[in-house]
């Protein structure tokens, strides 16, 4: 008769199961190397890694490895390649998608805490930098130089370089291609512990595909000269109007909408936006003057699911209106950010009735924002990535081929799929799939 | 004997010929070479081909790339190219889908009619029309950057077929879409990828309403390089700022600037630019380029700090100053030797897979 094994691990008694000695061999091997959490080390501690800053799937890893250098990191990776255990990388722990979320019988690889700025020129404003250096720690470091990190979030003392530059996250206002300007390569280790340097942009929105970031290379930018923010209340319709004029000021540099204002942000020489000033207040009469960034934090009422969505400006308003519907019908709250400029949409969802179950309701909410995505010519992911909680609604946004040419290049770095299981690519079966055409 | 083409051969295979039209079969023919190029229309037609000549083992060359055409002891016989892809076509958000065989002046005209432009114009003067899609694999960099964003940062999306013949597209026709990683962006300058590209989506500018060309012309070398990084210090925001200087001591040596904006910006630029009045005010960047080609001279890439010291009496100096790129433009061509270009592992890894 065959044996049968249990799934579950039971607490304690696990360490003695069979599955659990790879781990164990992991932190003997490693004990010298940096700190381990396990089911033997402070287990009770585990479960503070169980999801990063979103709510809706969490899992409690096996293990947390927080390696005291980078230079560990390659060695430990190899050792996870030959046991087959596989890693989520954590970074700041910001992320909002289930990024840094442990898959099964995983473990969780720290580098958050890696936060040396390796080398700075205060002439040129590039630097070299661990995975775990913030953006504000970069600014501070290189304000009095005249150099300045250029990513502007709110979680900018938290959130970690590497997770920044894996998930494409930027401030709300600020464009993707900031990111190709500031990141100027990174240097990853693969599934398979080996080192590459690759550039940038190849590492952007990659999510782990290719391993994870071990150091980053970047260029600061110059402290704008001068800013201004400025508030304009009207209604969508008289604002769009406007449009192409607005989109020939050359000092723009964002327009967000929070639903009833509208903020517009100039940056550059005094001269260019003392003009643009006056060609705004020939446009909109109504104008007022804020001196600094808008504070776009959206009331938060746990739990929560946010969103970032690309879409046409001329599809935005319509879509809102639409996304209203899908939030009466689901019974959720809803607040949005929208930046016109570059054509993303936040939107941060809660429960209106607290007695239905979240991930439920989740799960029926994000079905119908795909469909409607579709038909306004939108696409789920912008500023926050893939991660595990949208793997299963990317397949309207991907052509199948593009998912195979992605699974195949992640495999020739990660033949054993260390760095991605359970995240990113959507699980056939367990996905959505069309049903019917519309 | 110049390089003939004749639309209609049939191919050795019976299913290419199905496949492609007449007008997608092309016979080449040189003093000493003959071959065929395939030019599909459509990259259906693209990848299928692809395919086929897999299944044929048949080896082939991809056009488009910036490449020259390799030495006819090194050439194959069958060329495949993205050249029928010519479409140009304009979205509402400012972003134009360009086919890859497209060249610099039709999208410039196309963008011109339109009230937009991307900074091409360099391309377009070239004497030898390279597509759209051989200018990004060449990584090529214009002088010109409009409002701050670099040619390769308005790169927000290609569609390629990979040699496995699997159609693949990154990034879309919206900006802000970030779903894996920015291949549009990697894939720039990347002469040796096993793909064809067959369009683009590019981010264009809306024209300004006004635009300055200015020039400065100096007797002495130091003179022109001190007012150069007197207009970098004092103005941010220009799209085009180089110096060209020579190694002749009775030629002259020039600041050239370009920038724009409303009328009210640029009068306000013009009260607060250094020697104004001393400007001249015609663009003559382009009669310095054709006068540099008709003296048939090699161009080098040169850090600015080398550039000096490295310029002979026969020789001139072309320092872009927004990208840092400077070139010495000297009559020497052996005088530098071409380094061989190392392909690092992850390119390898990407070939294969591309490869299929």
């Amino acid at each position: 008769m065959e044996k049968r094994q249990s799934v579950y691990l039971l607490g304690s008694a696990s360490l003695q199961h069979s599955d659990f000695l790879p781990y164990q061999q992991l932190i003997q091997a490693f004990s010298e190397q940096g700190k381990f959490l396990s089911l033997e080390h402070q287990p009770e501690y585990l479960s503070c890694y169980s999801h990063d800053s979103q709510c809706l799937h969490t899992r409690q890893p096996l293990m947390v490895f927080r390696p005291y250098t980078t230079q560990t990191i390659s060695s430990f990776v190899k050792a996870c390649h030959a046991a087959n255990i596989p890693i989520a990388v954590r970074c700041g722990g910001t992320g909002l998608v289930g990024g840094s979320v442990a898959p099964q019988k995983g473990m969780i690889l720290l580098t958050g805490h890696l936060r040396k700025i390796l080398t700075y020129c205060p002439r040129t404003g590039s630097a070299l930098v661990e995975p775990g250096v913030t953006p504000k720690q970069l600014s501070q470091m290189a304000h009095l130089d005249g150099w300045e990190c250029p990513l502007e979030m709110m979680i900018n003392g938290s959130a970690g370089l590497a997770g920044c530059l894996s998930t494409g996250a930027r401030g709300y206002h600020q464009s993707a291609s900031l990111l190709s300007r500031f990141f100027q390569s990174a240097t990853v280790v693969d599934g398979q512990g080996e080192e590459h340097i690759l550039p940038a942009a190849l590492a952007c929105g990659a999510e782990g595909m290719f391993g994870t970031i071990t150091q980053l290379q970047v260029q600061l930018s110059r402290v704008p000269s001068h800013q201004k923010w400025i508030k304009i209340s009207i209604q969508w319709e008289t604002f769009i109007q406007s449009w192409e004029d607005l989109q020939a000021i050359s000092v723009l540099k964002a327009v967000m909408w929070d639903g009833s204002q509208f903020y517009v942000n100039l940056q550059g020489e005094e001269w260019r936006i003392q003009a643009a000033c006056q060609k705004l207040e020939n446009l909109f009469p109504m104008l007022g003057q804020q001196s600094h960034l808008p504070d776009w934090g959206m009331p938060v009422h746990y739990p929560c699911l946010t969103l970032s969505l690309a879409l046409p400006v001329w599809r935005m308003h319509a879509f809102v209106s639409a996304l209203q519907e899908v939030g009466k019908e689901c019974h959720l709250h809803h607040a949005i950010y929208a930046n016109l400029l570059e054509g993303t949409l936040q939107v941060q969802v809660s429960l209106a009735d607290p007695s239905f179950h979240f991930s439920h309701q989740m799960e029926s909410f994000l079905v119908l924002i795909s469909n409607l995505l579709e038909v306004h010519e939108g696409v789920l992911v912008s500023h926050h990535g893939t991660g595990v909680v949208l793997s299963a609604y990317v397949p309207p946004f991907y052509r199948e081929e593009e998912l195979a040419f992605l699974r195949q290049l992640h495999r020739a770095f990660d033949p054993r799929d260390l760095f991605m299981r359970q995240s990113f690519f959507p699980v056939s079966g367990k996905s959505l799939e069309r049903t019917h055409d519309p | 004997m110049k390089r003939l083409e004749k639309p209609g051969i049939s191919t050795p295979w019976t299913n290419v010929n199905q496949l492609l039209a007449a007008d997608e079969r092309f016979e080449v023919v040189e003093e000493d070479w003959q071959g065929i190029i395939l030019a599909p229309k459509s990259a259906p037609k693209l990848a299928a081909l692809f395919y086929l000549l897999k299944e044929h083992q048949q080896p082939f060359h991809l056009m488009g790339r910036g490449h020259e055409w390799p030495d006819i002891a090194q050439r194959l016989s069958l060329f495949i190219s993205a050249r029928a892809f010519q479409h140009c076509e304009m979205n509402q958000n400012g972003v134009v889908t360009i086919g890859a065989g497209c060249d610099a002046k039709v999208i410039h005209n196309y963008l011109w009619n339109k009230g937009y432009e991307i900074s091409l114009e360099e391309e377009m003067e070239a004497e030898s029309k390279r597509s759209i899609a051989s200018l990004w694999m060449r990584g090529c960099q214009p002088g010109v950057i409009l409002r701050d964003k670099p040619l390769q940062e308005r790169l927000i999306g290609v569609e390629l077929v990979t040699c496995a013949g699997s159609l693949v597209r990154f990034g879309r026709s919206l900006k802000s879409t970030l779903m894996g990683p920015m291949f549009q962006q990697a894939l720039w300058g990347m002469q040796n990828i096993n793909a064809l590209i067959t369009q683009l989506f590019v981010e264009a500018t809306p024209r300004p309403t006004h635009r300055l060309h200015l020039s400065w012309t100096f007797k002495s070398q130091p003179d022109a390089w001190k007012h150069f990084d007197v207009l970098k210090q004092t103005v941010h925001s220009w799209e085009r700022l180089d110096c060209v200087v020579s190694g002749r001591s009775h030629e002259q040596h020039f600041v050239l600037a370009q920038i724009s904006g409303s009328e009210e910006e640029m009068r306000a630029f013009e009260s607060i630019c250094p020697q104004i009045a001393k400007a001249g005010r015609a663009d003559q960047t382009s009669g310095l380029r054709t006068y540099l080609r008709n003296q048939g001279h090699h161009y080098r890439i040169f850090s600015r700090e080398k550039l000096c010291d490295a310029l002979q009496i026969s020789d001139y100096a072309w320092y872009h100053g927004l990208t840092n790129q400077g070139w010495l433009i000297t009559p020497c061509s052996d005088l530098f030797k071409k380094e061989p270009l190392t392909i690092p592992e992850w390119q390898h890894r990407l070939n294969v897979c591309l490869n299929g």
